[in-house]
């Protein structure tokens, strides 16, 4: 959900104590911007805010991927140690594949279409993938035979 | 050898007219899905009755396809934060979930 913009409703605070009901029942509809000299406040929904603050966390997540494809693409080495690390288990196709679904998700969540946290369920999903202990390697190598792909 | 996953004590009943068979691809993944029931008796529970139910069926972050070349065909179900559930379908047989992993492995 895209949180509204901030300065629809202003209110002073004097008017928190003259006019709570009201303020607050319009606080749930869209944030009011409180005035207080330099040092304005707002009063929003919970699920706003944490959107808003999941969206920093996970802009600062697509500046580390990008950077971790900037320097597998200039052959500078993947990202040792660095967040994406696990990147380094997938070939160039894979890669691919994670990016567009990637790009997939993020135009999804901009259109409404999605909720931001299928972005992390997808990171999730795929850093998961790279988890193969020795005991399932073993048991999908004896059982390609019968498997359905 | 397969052979057959225990069903957890609490498992709900099936919620469809023709639910999946579960079985484990050897006798050491049987043993990990028992420690899985061990430890998190109710998680497994759960985990038992989706893949029964409806196991090719995603839940973001819980219970989706892995992905890499080598993996295609292949599911995991989350129990816990813990506990994972590796599994796949059988050529030719429509009704059967082989798993190839269940256990701890973080």
């Amino acid at each position: 959900m895209r949180p509204p913009r901030l300065d629809r409703y202003v209110v002073k605070p004097t008017d928190l104590n003259r006019r709570p009901g009201e303020i607050l029942e319009r606080a749930g509809r869209y944030p009011v911007l409180i005035t207080r000299g330099d040092d304005p406040l707002v009063l929003a929904r919970h699920e706003w805010v944490s959107t808003l603050i999941g969206s920093e966390e996970r802009a600062a997540l697509l500046a580390e991927l990008s950077g971790y494809l900037t320097r597998r693409l200039t052959g500078e080495g993947g990202d040792e140690g660095g967040i994406f690390d696990w990147l380094s288990t997938f070939d160039d196709a894979g890669v691919r594949e994670f990016v567009g679904e990637l790009r997939a998700a993020v135009r999804d969540v901009q259109a409404g279409k999605l909720e931001p946290h299928a972005i992390d369920a997808l990171l999730h999903e795929w850093r998961e993938s790279t988890i193969r202990p020795k005991a399932y390697l073993a048991t999908l190598k004896r059982t390609v035979r019968i498997r359905r792909r | 050898m397969s052979v057959p996953l225990r069903e957890p004590p609490g498992t709900a009943a099936a919620q469809t007219k023709d639910p999946h068979h579960i079985e484990a691809a050897s006798g050491s993944v049987a043993k990990g899905w028992d420690r899985t029931v061990k430890a998190d008796a109710k998680a497994a529970a759960r985990a038992f009755a989706y893949l029964r139910d409806h196991p090719f069926q995603r839940y973001p972050g819980r219970c989706f396809p892995l992905r890499g070349p080598e993996q295609r065909g292949v599911w995991q179900y989350e129990v816990n934060d813990r506990h994972r559930l590796r599994y796949s379908a059988v050529k030719g047989e429509a009704r059967l979930i082989l798993v190839l992993y269940a256990g701890d492995y973080h």
